[in-house]
C-alpha cells in the first residue's frame, strides 16, 4: 500500500500536466523564416500538433477588399481533415462581423496546401484564420 | 401476489416507451451525431460562401460600369441527394447584399407577378403611388447545378458531389464566369436525407 502512493501520485501528475498542456487557442507553429503574429491560430490541441503555417500573406484587391492567402502545411504522414474560418477584423482589431464557415479542407499526408479568401467588404483590415480538427 | 410483477414490467415498459434523446443546438458547421455522404449543413455554408466570394471578385462584375444586376435562377438538382435547390441562392443572396451591398444587385425574380400585379393597380389607380420605375432588368443570370457520381458495396458508400455555379450575360448569352466547389465522402449506408 505505502509502495503505491507515490506510484498513484506520479500518474495524477503525468495525467494532469498532459491535460493542462493545451491552455486553449494557440499559434499554429510555423516553418523557419515565416512569422504568424497570432493570425493564423489553432482552437483545439490536434490541430495544434499536426498543423503549421507554410507561408501567410495578404494584400488588398483593386476596389479595397482584403485578401487572405495562408499556406498549410500537413506534419503528420496521414491525410488530415481540418476546418478553416477566418474572421475579419476592422482597423481597431474588432470582428467586422463577416467571416466564413468552417469549411473543410483534407491535407494530404506530408502535403502543404493554399487556402485564399477574400473579404466581401472593405472595412477588414486585419483577419484571424481559425483551424480546427472536426 | 402475481399483480405486483405485473404492474412493475408495466410501468418498466413505459418507462422505456417515453425515454427521448434531448435536443441540442449544435454548430452548422460541426460534425454532427447523423451524417451521411451527401451534402450537409456546413458543405451548403461552405458553397455558398466561396461562390459569393469568387463572384464579387470576377473580372467581369469588377470591371462592370455601374451596379451589375443578378437575377437568381432555380438551381438544377442531378445528384441522387433530394436537396432543397434553393438553399444555395437563399444563402448567396444573404451573403452578398448583407456584405457587398452597392457593388451588386440580386434581383427577386420570385415574386415577379406579385410585383406586377401591385405595379398594374397603382397604374390603374386603384391604390395610390409613391412614384414609378421601370423593373430592374438582369445584366447577369445566376445558374447553378449538383451533379454527383455514385459508387457503393453491401456497407459502404462513396459520393463525389460537383456544385457549379456561372454568371450568363443577359444580352450576350455568353458564360462570363464560373466555379466549381467539389467534395468527396466515403461512409456507411444508413442516412436519408430530406
Amino acid at each position: 500500500m505505502g509502495r503505491d502512493v507515490p506510484v498513484k501520485a506520479l500518474f495524477l501528475a503525468t495525467l494532469l500536466s498532459a491535460c493542462s498542456s493545451w491552455v486553449g487557442p494557440q499559434a499554429l507553429q510555423a516553418y523557419p523564416g515565416v512569422e504568424n503574429p497570432g493570425k493564423v491560430v489553432a482552437i483545439d490541441k490536434a490541430a495544434w500538433k499536426l498543423v503549421a503555417v507554410r507561408n501567410l500573406a495578404s494584400d488588398r484587391t483593386a476596389d479595397g477588399r482584403l485578401h487572405v492567402r495562408v499556406e498549410l502545411s500537413n506534419q503528420s504522414a496521414k491525410d488530415l481533415p481540418v476546418q478553416l474560418q477566418v474572421l475579419f477584423r476592422d482597423d481597431a482589431g474588432q470582428i467586422t462581423g463577416e467571416d466564413t464557415p468552417f469549411q473543410m479542407v483534407v491535407l494530404p499526408g506530408g502535403a502543404v496546401k493554399l487556402h485564399e479568401v477574400t473579404s466581401l467588404r472593405t472595412d477588414a483590415a486585419a483577419y484571424t484564420v481559425q483551424v480546427k480538427t472536426p | 401476489m402475481r399483480r405486483i410483477p405485473i404492474a412493475a414490467l408495466t410501468l418498466l415498459v413505459m418507462g422505456c416507451a417515453t425515454k427521448t434523446k434531448r435536443t441540442t443546438y449544435v454548430d452548422p458547421d460541426a460534425y454532427g451525431a447523423v451524417e451521411g455522404t451527401g451534402l450537409e449543413a456546413r458543405d451548403v455554408r461552405a458553397v455558398a460562401d466561396q461562390m459569393a466570394r469568387e463572384m464579387l471578385g470576377s473580372p467581369v462584375i469588377q470591371g462592370f460600369e455601374g451596379t451589375p444586376r443578378v437575377a437568381l435562377l432555380k438551381v438544377k438538382n442531378r445528384s441522387r441527394f433530394l436537396i432543397d435547390q434553393d438553399i444555395l441562392t437563399t444563402l448567396i443572396t444573404d451573403k452578398l447584399v448583407s456584405n457587398a451591398a452597392g457593388k451588386v444587385a440580386m434581383l427577386d425574380r420570385a415574386l415577379v407577378e406579385e410585383i406586377q400585379a401591385e405595379r398594374d393597380a397603382k397604374r390603374s389607380g386603384n391604390i395610390d403611388a409613391q412614384g414609378f420605375k421601370a423593373m430592374a432588368g438582369a445584366d447577369f443570370f445566376l445558374t447553378g447545378e449538383v451533379r454527383g457520381l455514385s459508387a457503393s458495396t453491401d456497407e459502404a458508400q462513396s459520393d463525389y458531389v460537383l456544385i457549379r455555379f456561372q454568371l450568363t450575360d443577359a444580352e450576350s448569352g455568353i458564360v462570363s464566369w464560373s466555379s466549381s466547389y467539389e467534395m468527396k465522402k466515403e461512409g456507411s449506408w444508413g442516412v436519408m436525407y430530406q
